[in-house]
């Protein structure tokens, strides 16, 4: 009988440690993701986490929930949504689809530190953020509603790195394709009330820079193909001072009464048309180009 | 054999079903010493016993009680075991329940169910869970605590409620609803 060695039981105790201590904490993680009150789907496509609750069940479908924490956060997968703020409240309905039910937020209102972000269809995000922010999809289109100072920021990934474009207001209406309906460019339309600040930054490793800025009274946008068309109005102010390595920016600036850009899918600025009095300006070509 | 056991022997098979609340009826003078004031203890097999408040009435199906009189025959506290039954309201069922043990108290008009809990709404398809919930009668809601679930089940083409969940809300220390589960809450947002 061969006698085991002592190096080799000592290593066996020790995996079979490791083992139980890695089973042990992965328990414990599970415990405490289980431990928080939510409200959920069956496959967990959505998820509402909470820590005071009322739910309503005025038919078989429907849920109306009023909820608070610290803070409420929740997602709906397939509405490519997140949320999340101090209190909600809103409604869920449930949608069979063959042998599958699942939830989807139908309205819902964030208040407090509130938060909404939409992803599109390429990962893509638009991020809501202000002290109250509602959200409503009806299956066909959607919209969120921002009655007070807010900003919404929209990232997309470029050659150069990451695009951001930063919206300021006071309060605005977007109106998007429905959440349900997987798109590049869910954003159609869109009118905010200002003071206005549009600026458009690029994210490189060499560091942020600010392509261009755009400010105004009001401002509009509208889809039109894959552009968006966004129109600022009263007193207007246009300026930027660099350019990026693929495209996008422009030095120089202006004051007018309108300003219409033209953005493409990654913000690029393609097209500038400006009217009114007194109207003036600079532009100086980029050196070398 | 004793008195008090020869009585006991004589009525307990006769006993099926006790009404609480309709007034005196028969009691047993069984004197127990050591009690300040009388109180006769009945024990039934399979009774079933009704709650009535206006409109709202609770039947309780158990497999025993144990229930505790007055002297005036008049039920107060009783305990029973594997209740099941229903509230309503009207004569319309709005809720059942099931739970491993259960304690009536016809003075507050509650009933106190333990040990895996469950009230259930088939209109809705609606499951509440608990380890404890109390059913105020007069309160006209449920008071559920420890562990405390709720889920809706899905319901088949026939339209008959299944097992499989459509959505689960949980786990809460405490949660109340009301008597048809139309509304169920913490307690801080139950009365918002």
């Amino acid at each position: 009988m061969t006698k085991r060695s002592p190096i080799n039981t000592r290593s066996t105790l020790a995996r079979m440690s490791g083992f139980l201590v890695c089973t042990g904490v992965a328990v414990w993680i599970t415990a405490q993701t289980q431990s928080i009150p939510q409200l959920s789907d069956k496959r967990k496509q959505f998820a509402l986490y909470f820590q005071e609750a009322s739910t309503e069940f005025p038919d078989k479908n429907t849920i109306d929930f009023d909820v608070s924490g610290s803070p409420v956060h929740g997602y709906s997968k397939s509405q490519n949504l997140e949320f999340a703020g101090q209190n909600m409240t809103g409604r869920i309905k449930q949608r069979t689809t063959g042998k599958d039910t699942a939830m989807h937020l139908e309205r819902g209102t964030l208040t407090g530190n509130a938060t909404v972000t939409v992803a599109d269809d390429k990962g893509a995000t638009t991020k809501f953020v202000g002290q109250k922010v509602s959200v409503e999809d009806d299956g066909e289109s959607a919209k969120v509603t921002v009655p007070a100072a807010f900003t919404v920021t929209s990232s997309t990934q470029t050659e150069s790195g990451q695009r951001v474009m930063t919206v300021t207001a006071k309060s605005g209406t977007f109106i998007l394709k429905s959440l349900s309906k997987k798109d590049d460019n869910p954003l159609t339309s869109a009118i905010v009330v200002g003071p206005v600040t549009l600026r458009v930054d690029q994210k490189a490793a060499s560091g942020k820079a600010n392509l261009y800025t755009i400010t105004g009274d009001r401002l509009t946008m509208r889809s039109e193909g894959d552009n968006k068309i966004v129109t600022l109005s009263g007193h207007v102010h246009v300026s930027s001072d660099t350019t990026s390595e693929d495209g996008g920016g422009f030095i120089g600036q202006m004051d007018v009464e309108t300003a219409i850009a033209t953005l493409d899918k990654a913000n690029n600025m393609t097209k500038l048309s400006t009217k009114g009095a007194p109207g003036s300006g600079q532009l100086k070509e980029k050196s070398g180009g | 054999m004793t008195l008090p056991g020869m009585v006991r022997k004589a009525i307990l098979p006769l006993i099926t079903v006790a009404q609480i609340g309709c007034g005196p009826g028969d009691s047993l003078k069984t004197p127990v010493p050591e009690s300040p004031v009388p109180v006769n203890r009945i024990k039934a097999v399979a009774p079933t016993l009704t709650m009535v408040e206006g409109d709202r009435t609770v039947s309780i199906h158990a497999d025993q009680s144990e229930l505790n009189l007055h002297d005036s025959g008049k039920p107060k506290l009783g305990t029973i075991s594997y209740p099941t039954g229903e509230v309503k309201v009207s004569g319309k069922t709005v809720s059942r329940f099931t739970a491993t043990n259960g304690t009536v108290d016809q003075d507050k008009k509650t009933l106190l169910l333990t040990g895996n809990v469950k009230i259930t709404d088939e209109t809705r398809g609606l499951l509440l869970t608990a380890r404890e919930v109390k059913y105020g009668q007069l309160l006209r809601r449920y008071e559920a605590k420890g562990d405390v679930w709720v889920t809706k089940l899905e319901k088949d083409n026939s339209g008959q409620v299944t097992t499989s969940e459509a959505m689960r809300m949980g786990p809460l220390p405490v949660m109340w609803a009301n008597e048809d589960l139309d509304k169920i809450a913490t307690p801080k947002k139950f009365n918002d």
